[in-house]
């Protein structure tokens, strides 16, 4: 064996591999085609900052470089993905505010963890506002759990054993303080939808997927317990054979909260979808802000992106008309209903197909981006008799809508 | 700028090592005394423009405030030598070399903290602008001083140039976090120093394994003691628990920075004095101290506690001594007061050690030494990590069950079921295993020894990717020890 006394080189390589790996991330870095926008998170990505001179010296240049970097970082999303296997090995359970679930067929089911809502005041505030500025409307307020309230049994125990406050709680006090601004300026309440989570444990129990595995939404079948729930407040006779009118558009949608562990080990949902025939005779669907118009509640361009929930409606606008000429305004009271507004998150967006059947105009408000006063436009319109807020628990606390929905 | 961060690996560390290696290994080619001071030169400013960057970058102000810091203590040394056989004069530019730097301390870092304490004790309401700590004031305001008092007593001749000073002051592998190196230490690499293969990659593996320790260790510790200090009615154990993992995190990330500061120091030819030696494996409090960020305790030895006298004046004296060298190394560590109570109850626990219970300690089986020592430091990181004193307060009524909380709880579990591949490691670490496994390998000669290099290089490469994986995943990536 010949006696190395001199410097060893083989010993050595794998520091140049390190090295050169850094390097190559530099390159490809500085090579590869700047995006600006991210299909997987759904949002923009930073881009290089201008610098100016106050800029640099409050260091808000320097800041802005470094998410400019993160955010364009060579195989961002495969990165991300590496990084949640090797949690995954090492039995995290939680990662990235995602829980892993187990449902009882051994699929896995990710969970957006469950922040105990801080500002139920302002929504409280929010509906009170509302309540005495409409005249003659009624209010309805459905607040919807999430998914982690309903799934709880398939959580590790490991987890649930350090949960939150229950969202039954944080319901019940939100009831309380609506029912509180009762009877302050005028006679007549505001109507809280309840048994949300019984409707849609009973989905649940009947076999049905009521959340998805992968996004923070509900599925068609959760939007139709919930509508089964609403429909006797505002006196819809339950049309109870929609639930075997779905077909399933999509079996390829990873949505949000899959997005925050990028987990190819995780199956795909199915999208299902409710469609009436008669719509394209008649239904005029109108995105105020864009002036679109479609004969579909359906975007089924989004069935190519990543983002496919938003086929629901076709994602976000500030205000949406929906006109069915046809629809079937009888109600349970022996009185015709016409016109509802409806004040939302995005939850509404797959129950609201379900209520076009209902009424002949539909009124649809995301108070995030309107920017008039919802008050003012329902006394503007007489013929609007109901006013529905659907909101679910953690975007009531959080959205920045809240505060506009009057 | 923090070295674990998408930046620093990616642009900062790979501009360095394009500009600064090609010139070592050109110079060093050469065989000519003046080519070498040449490159060593050339290096130098290429070390202290990437410096000044790395320090302006996240302190774009007060990198004017480092440069004046360093030349007050530059004039001063080179004054203190002019004036060689005035002793007067001398005691008078130290002294002012002291004041400038400890103002400068005491106004940018404790101005607010004592102005507020004022206020509380005296009932006034003096309002102060609020100042923001500029990054590593702690520890360049440590290096000058050492470096005008060594000049002062002979130790060193004061540095006539004013660019290499600046280089030493400035440089950023210890400019934010440590260690605190003397200039005698590195004054004769300043002017000479060799680019070699092997303290370049000797270098870039440790600054691996500190990247390691920090990325993959220390976050992860970090955001379970998030959470555990989270928990509301949290157990007796779980909160004693959270004391561990606090303890573990501290350790990890400073010493980790520390390793870190020390393999990009080794790399570009400097060779530095160890940080960390395996503090939480220590035996008693005394033996913690000599571990614990080393180049702290030295320099509260070497310039505050001996110039008081020490222990040469009397047991009386060296208790007020050690009550001040212990009052101002908790105070250093940031300004408020749980920091100035951690201090001193570290003194008090060092004073006790010394004179009533080390005698009986030493003769203690040593696993009990150990536990003895943990469960001191642990609850004293406890101490350390609350500045809210009302949060102090609440979170130690659970630690003793003083708020009717259970003794175990399931928070505990919740720890273990997520992190616990992690707590074993940390914990197996935190002794000195590795040394041991280095020797064992030093024993199989120099194949072995390479064969075992290259593969553990070989996985490096992948942790190296595991943990750029992991900084893209998450912002969380706060280093402990800016605040200080």
């Amino acid at each position: 064996m010949k006696k190395n006394k001199g410097y060893n080189f083989i010993k050595d390589i794998p520091v140049f591999i390190s090295i050169a790996v850094l390097f190559v991330f530099a390159v490809l870095f500085l090579e590869l085609p700047m995006r600006e926008f991210s299909d997987n998170e759904n949002r923009m990505l930073a881009i290089c900052p201008e610098p100016s001179k106050k800029s640099i010296l409050d260091g808000s240049f320097q800041d802005s470089f470094e998410n400019f970097v993160s955010d364009q970082f060579p195989m961002r999303d495969e990165l991300l993905g590496l990084s949640v296997l090797a949690s995954r090995v090492e039995g995290k359970q939680k990662i990235n505010d995602v829980i892993y679930a187990k449902e009882k067929n051994g699929q896995t089911r990710l969970l957006d963890d469950y922040k105990e809502p801080q500002n139920e005041e302002k929504f409280i505030d929010a509906v009170g506002r509302l309540y005495n500025g409409v005249e003659s409307a009624n209010i309805t307020v459905m607040i919807v759990p999430t998914a982690y309230q309903i799934y709880e049994d398939e959580m590790p125990p490991v987890l649930l054993s350090q949960k939150p406050a229950g969202q039954q709680d944080t319901f019940e006090y939100l009831k309380e303080g609506i029912i509180a601004l009762e009877g302050s300026e005028k006679s007549g309440g505001i109507n809280i939808v309840e048994g949300i989570t019984d409707s849609l444990e009973e989905g649940k129990d009947a076999g049905y997927n009521m959340f998805y595995r992968t996004d923070h939404h509900w599925t068609l079948y959760g939007a139709y317990r919930g509508y089964l729930a609403l429909a006797p407040y505002l006196n819809i006779p339950v049309n109870s054979a929609l639930e075997d009118q779905m077909t399933t558009v999509s079996d390829s949608f990873y949505g949000t909260t899959w997005s925050k562990v990028v987990d190819y080990s995780v199956d795909p949902d199915t999208i299902e979808i409710y469609e009436n025939l008669a719509w394209d005779k008649s239904l005029v669907v109108s995105y105020e802000d864009t002036k679109e118009t479609s004969a579909s509640p359906y975007n089924m361009d989004y069935l190519d992106k990543k983002d496919k929930y938003s086929l629901f409606l076709n994602n976000q606008h500030s205000l949406i008309r929906i006109d069915n000429p046809d629809a079937d305004l009888t109600r349970t009271d022996g009185n015709e209903r016409k016109s509802i507004v409806i004040i939302k998150d995005s939850y509404a967006n797959s129950l609201i197909p379900l209520m076009i059947d209902q009424y002949e105009t539909i009124w649809v408000f995301d108070p995030r981006y309107y920017r008039g006063s919802i008050t003012q436009f329902v006394n503007d319109h007489p013929e609007v008799e109901d006013v529905l807020i659907l909101y679910n628990l953690q975007t009531m606390d959080n959205d920045r809508g809240i505060g506009a929905i009057y | 700028m923090v070295f674990s961060s998408l930046l620093f690996l990616i642009f900062f560390l790979t501009a360095l090592i394009l500009f600064y290696f090609p010139v070592g290994l050109i110079f060093g080619k050469i065989k000519s005394e003046k080519a070498g001071r040449i490159g060593i030169s050339i290096q130098n400013a290429i070390l202290l423009i990437f410096s000044l960057f790395f320090y302006a970058w996240g302190e774009p102000k007060c990198v004017f405030l480092l440069i004046i810091s360093s030349l007050v203590d530059f004039i001063d040394g080179i004054l203190l030598e002019k004036f060689n056989d005035r002793p007067t004069c001398r005691k008078i530019f130290l002294g002012i070399a002291l004041f400038i730097n400890i103002s400068l301390l005491g106004v940018m870092k404790y101005a607010n903290f004592f102005v507020g304490t004022i206020n509380r004790v005296a009932g006034t309401a003096i309002h102060l602008p609020s100042i923001a700590l500029p990054i590593g004031i702690s520890f360049y305001t440590f290096q000058t001083t050492s470096y005008s008092i060594d000049v002062y007593r002979g130790r060193v001749k004061a540095e006539r140039n004013f660019f290499r000073y600046l280089t030493y002051i400035s440089m950023f592998s210890q400019l934010i976090a440590g260690p605190i190196v003397r200039y005698s230490l590195i004054k004769e690499e300043l002017t000479d120093r060799k680019t070699t293969m092997d303290n370049f990659t000797n270098g870039f593996r440790r600054f691996l394994i500190g990247l390691f320790r920090k990325v993959l260790i220390a976050n992860e510790l970090g955001a379970l003691w998030d959470y555990l200090r989270g928990v509301s009615g949290i157990s007796v154990m779980g909160a004693w628990l959270g004391f561990l993992i606090f303890t573990l995190q501290l350790y990890y990330d400073f010493s980790a920075y520390s390793d870190m500061a020390i393999a990009l120091g080794l790399m570009m030819g400097f060779h530095f004095d160890e940080n960390f030696r395996y503090p939480l494996s220590a035996l008693s409090i005394t033996d913690f101290w000599r571990r614990w960020h080393i180049s702290l305790s030295g320099w509260f030895r070497d310039y505050v506690y001996i110039p008081l006298g020490g222990n040469r004046k009397g047991r009386f004296r060296q208790l007020i001594n050690l009550g001040i060298v212990w009052f101002l190394t908790g105070l250093w560590h940031g300004a408020f007061w749980n920091y100035v109570l951690w201090g001193i109850y570290h003194g008090l626990m060092l004073v006790l050690e010394k004179f009533i219970w080390g005698r009986f300690l030493e003769k203690a089986p040593k696993f009990l030494r150990h536990f003895y020592t943990l469960i001191i430091v642990i609850f004293g990181f406890g101490i350390f990590y609350f500045e809210d004193m009302s949060a102090f307060g609440s979170y130690f009524t659970y630690a003793f069950g003083m708020a009717g909380n259970r003794v175990v709880g399931p928070e505990i579990l919740w720890a273990l079921g997520n992190y616990l591949p992690i707590i074993v490691f940390a914990v197996i670490f935190m002794f000195p295993v590795f040394p041991k496994i280095k020797a064992y390998i030093g024993k199989l000669g120099e194949n072995g020894k390479n064969t075992i290099t290259f593969i553990t290089g070989m996985v490096s490469v992948g942790l190296l990717i595991l943990c750029i994986a992991n900084l893209v995943r998450d912002s969380y990536n706060p280093f402990l020890y800016f605040r200080f």
